[in-house]
């Protein structure tokens, strides 16, 4: 049986204020409504993934200190005309968890986060759109 | 057993198995005389519990989805995610394997004695190359291939 180094770990999960925050903080600003969407669905995959870290989805739990759990992170990029999110951790020993090694089975919290959910991000963000047509006549 | 044609009922077990003899008849292995001999083998599909002398190749699937091809249709088409696993011994011989396996499986498409089109492997893709290199001198160094191929469950 293994333990945990201490007896309680805190993982925050980071709601959507939050990591709007962060970013209004880092210089970045949402300015419509598709980028906010986007933010949200961002922010899910991170919240996602840090469930998976955590033991509450169908991977193995890879919490100790609760650091790995902790540094789940999100950063845009609303500049250019691909908009983009991007969920990362940068542990260094992160890459090792999602991969495995040759001493250690993959845990794999990215990849099976996104297998599971980019429907759902895919789906809600074509609900964005659609209202955005909407409102706009075409 | 040799896959010449992915079936229907046995696509994913078929595929493993397609890709992974495809590699292990096509790509040179570096190490072979140590392997002589001994319970090893060069390309698998999972890894070894056995004796691992590397350099040696994983094949596993990754994730797969799938769509109807029409309404009240029971035929669907495949997104089939694989991920190949290049493990060596230095980043040279990872990468020189890396390279001529991505290169066997874009030239062994539509030509050759059992390319993989006909087998029923369509529009491959090569979605990511990503390194996860152990530390210390003897750590194995090893590069993620994820492929990607569309099939027709008919």
């Amino acid at each position: 049986m293994i333990r945990s180094k201490q007896p309680l770990v805190q993982v925050n999960i980071k709601g959507i204020n939050q990591v709007i925050e962060r970013l209004r903080r880092v210089g970045v600003t949402i300015s419509n409504s598709t980028e906010l969407e986007l933010t949200r669905q961002g922010n899910f995959i991170q919240q996602e993934v840090q469930e998976s870290i955590i033991g509450n989805r169908a991977e193995p739990r890879s919490v100790d200190t609760g650091e790995f759990a902790n540094s789940i992170e999100l950063s845009t990029d609303f500049l250019t005309q691909n908009k983009s999110i991007v969920v990362f951790s940068v542990i260094p020993y992160a890459r090792y968890l999602e991969y495995g090694t040759s001493r250690m089975a993959p845990r794999r919290h990215f990849r099976n986060t996104i297998a599971r959910n980019k429907m759902k991000v895919i789906k809600a963000l074509q609900r964005q759109i659609n209202i955005k047509f909407k409102i706009s006549g075409v | 057993m040799t896959i010449t044609k992915i079936s229907t009922d046995k696509f994913l077990a078929d595929t493993i198995i397609f890709i992974r003899d495809d590699l292990l008849n096509n790509i040179t292995d570096p190490n072979s005389s140590a392997r002589s001999g001994r319970d090893s083998k060069f390309v698998l599909t999972e890894y070894p519990n056995r004796d691992a002398i590397y350099p040696l190749i994983t094949v596993v699937d990754d994730n797969s989805s799938f769509k109807r091809l029409g309404m009240r249709s029971t035929q669907m088409m495949g997104d089939i995610r694989i991920e190949i696993r290049v493990w060596a011994r230095t980043v040279a011989e990872r990468d020189e394997i890396t390279q001529e396996v991505i290169n066997w499986l874009r030239v062994n498409q539509f030509s050759g004695s059992s390319y993989s089109d006909a087998a029923g492997l369509h529009d491959f893709e090569v979605y990511s190359a990503v390194n996860v290199n152990e530390g210390g001198p003897q750590g194995i160094k090893s590069k993620v291939i994820t492929i990607g191929n569309m099939i027709i469950l008919e």
